[in-house]
């Protein structure tokens, strides 16, 4: 099983790989993008932080990668773009391709139509914005192309367990660390960074804003669901890098189903936090190989990450809640 | 002229219905577990027969379970009335319909039109650039590559939302249906309002059993940079905008889908 990291700087790249990263992802952010479509994002990351910023940073990333035989994955997975926007997407493509990107991780239909017209080299893999929660959506991708799918962060393991076993021939990949989105992220229409950080209910993504919550009831008592919901309210304006959501357990479980790769999210994040990240999955990937039994795993996956976050395994923070029960 | 179709997610609602509706929605967009089951559709079926008007089944998003339940729903439509629109809302369910069910006819839903739904945006949206604003009342639904797959896959029909920014999509080659008054802006299947009146599952976020709870309560979120209240009822949260654009018409819209209340 690959695991797939977050890289936004050139120097990260040598670092991660040497930590155990074996895919690297990224976007990019050019400033003629960013001058015309300001809050309207190339890759779900409007800010120049979570994006290299020239083509020059992209090829030197892909060029240190391609050293350690360590393929490169860069994002143009915005849900959608519009007809104005096709000239430069299409250059995106081609230069991506001159430079050696491996593959490109698209989430809009139209794209995925662009890429096959194009007959692009690069390989195809839909993001979760693609929103195959069924063995028919993967198959639909997999009729125009797509090598990979990732799967939403909305399934259950047994439900992935289903998809995996009424597919062939295509890889699947699944969430493993950080930002659990409390929204299926292909079906929310809201708005990352309108801002930058300076207004802070601009910048925030909209689930994380402090609502307040008040409850209308068709009969019955109010006081008890306003106040739960307010509470799980709360607990979703943590769920996304800040408080650690992990899923680390289920590695031996997906390991079992034959998913291909698992994925880090983080991009934008701080160079020792993608390395920590890195470091603690490896550590689980290389206990893994060594075929302990499930509860062996489990047990161990918690201690470590207990040690390495400083916190207790919690189901509201975990990317796979039955495994609590187990 | 523009036609007026009713959509309502539970036979209860049907009281809804009067002659100015010439059509029925009836399903769901947002959860498989509120999909009708066989009975409610042909009840549904009935009811339309009954008054000599359309009808149209709503299809969510759907894990493999649900996939089997959609296929059952569709194997009788297909059998009781052929040549009936579907609307998908999910690519899978698109190609189940193209291999098993050619003779129904594929609505493309509104969760697939990826515009931005965000309220948000109207508090920056006056200091945003042309090309960022025209970004934002378009969709890939312009693009003529996308245009011509779904024409060749059958789809004549595309489902918006009556967005706060406006829609400015120009002339598409679909024929355009808008929903009124409940626009969705996300949706979950961590359902918070599943157990949300059982204290002690207060902390459970996550893929979990529940009662229909939504069929109960409903929640308003309101936060001083959103310009409009949000509503939460069950796992997608939705915000209500009555006010349809008066050049409906001019830009392809044929249909107004009517939601007398949110359709979950």
């Amino acid at each position: 099983m690959k695991l797939l990291s977050p890289v936004d700087k050139v120097e990260e790249v040598e670092p991660l790989i040497n930590a155990g990263a074996n895919e690297l992802y990224c976007g990019l952010l050019t400033e003629d993008w960013h001058n015309q479509y300001i809050a309207g994002s190339i890759n779900r990351r409007p800010g120049s932080g979570a994006n290299f910023t020239t083509w020059g940073q992209l090829e030197e990333c892909v060029s240190i990668a391609h050293s350690y035989t360590v393929p490169v994955f860069l994002t143009l997975n915005e849900h959608y773009y519009i007809e104005k926007q096709y000239p430069y997407i299409r250059d995106f493509i081609q230069r991506a391709e001159n430079i050696g990107v491996d593959v490109i991780i698209i989430a809009d239909l139209a794209v995925l139509l662009l890429l096959r017209q194009m007959k692009a080299r690069v390989k195809i893999v839909i993001s979760t914005g693609g929103t195959a929660f069924n063995s028919e959506t993967v198959k639909f991708y997999q009729d125009l192309g797509a090598s990979r799918i990732i799967l939403p962060r909305h399934l259950t393991i047994g439900e992935i367990c289903q998809i995996a076993g009424n597919v062939k021939g295509i890889e699947l990949e699944t969430f493993i660390f950080n930002s659990r989105c409390p929204n299926v992220d292909g079906f929310c229409t809201f708005h990352h960074g309108l801002a930058d950080k300076s207004i802070d209910l601009l910048y925030r993504n909209a689930c994380m804003l402090p609502y307040d919550v008040s409850v209308a009831v068709e009969d019955g008592n109010e006081d008890m669901p306003a106040y739960v919901s307010l509470k799980r309210q709360r607990i979703w304006e943590l769920v996304h890098v800040d408080d650690f959501p992990c899923g680390a357990c289920a590695l031996w479980d997906f390991k079992q189903l034959g998913v291909k790769s698992v994925k880090i999210v983080g991009r934008g994040n701080q160079t020792s936090r993608k390395l920590a990240d890195v470091r603690f999955l490896k550590s689980l990937l290389d206990l893994l190989s060594q075929g302990p039994a499930k509860q062996e795993f489990y047990d161990v996956a918690r201690r470590r990450y207990q040690e390495t976050y400083k916190r207790p395994c919690r189901e509201y923070m975990c990317y796979y809640p039955e495994v609590m029960t187990v | 002229m523009i036609e007026q179709s009713l959509f309502i997610s539970k036979l209860d609602n049907l009281y809804y219905w009067n002659e100015s509706f010439p059509r029925l929605y009836f399903g769901n967009e947002f959860c498989e577990r509120l999909l009708p089951n066989s009975e409610e559709l042909i009840t549904a079926l009935e009811f339309v027969r009954e008054r000599g008007i359309e009808f149209t089944l709503v299809t969510p998003y759907v894990t493999e379970v649900g996939l089997k339940h959609v296929e059952t729903l569709l194997d009788g439509l297909a059998n009781q009335r052929p040549g009936t629109e579907v609307v998908f809302n999910d690519y899978g369910i698109f190609r189940l319909m193209g291999r098993r069910f050619s003779n129904l006819v594929p609505v493309m839903g509104r969760l697939l039109n990826k515009m931005k739904r965000g309220p948000r945006l109207m508090v920056v949206i006056d200091r945003l650039p042309e090309t960022t604003i025209e970004y934002f009342r378009n969709s890939s639904l312009t693009v003529p590559l996308m245009r011509e797959f779904l024409t060749e896959h059958q789809v004549k029909r595309v489902e918006l939302d009556n967005v706060l920014q406006g829609i400015d999509l120009p002339v598409i080659g679909f024929s355009v249906s808008v929903y009124t008054p409940y626009a969705y802006v996300t949706t979950t299947r961590m359902c918070l309002t599943a157990s949300c009146d059982a204290p002690e599952k207060e902390e459970r976020v996550g893929i979990f059993p529940c009662k229909r709870e939504c069929q109960k309560y409903s929640f308003g979120l309101t936060s001083q940079i959103m310009p409009v209240m949000l509503i939460r009822k069950g796992n997608t949260v939705f915000f209500e905008n009555p006010n349809l654009p008066d050049d409906l018409g001019e830009k392809g819209v044929s249909r107004i889908v009517v939601q007398p209340e949110i359709p979950i």
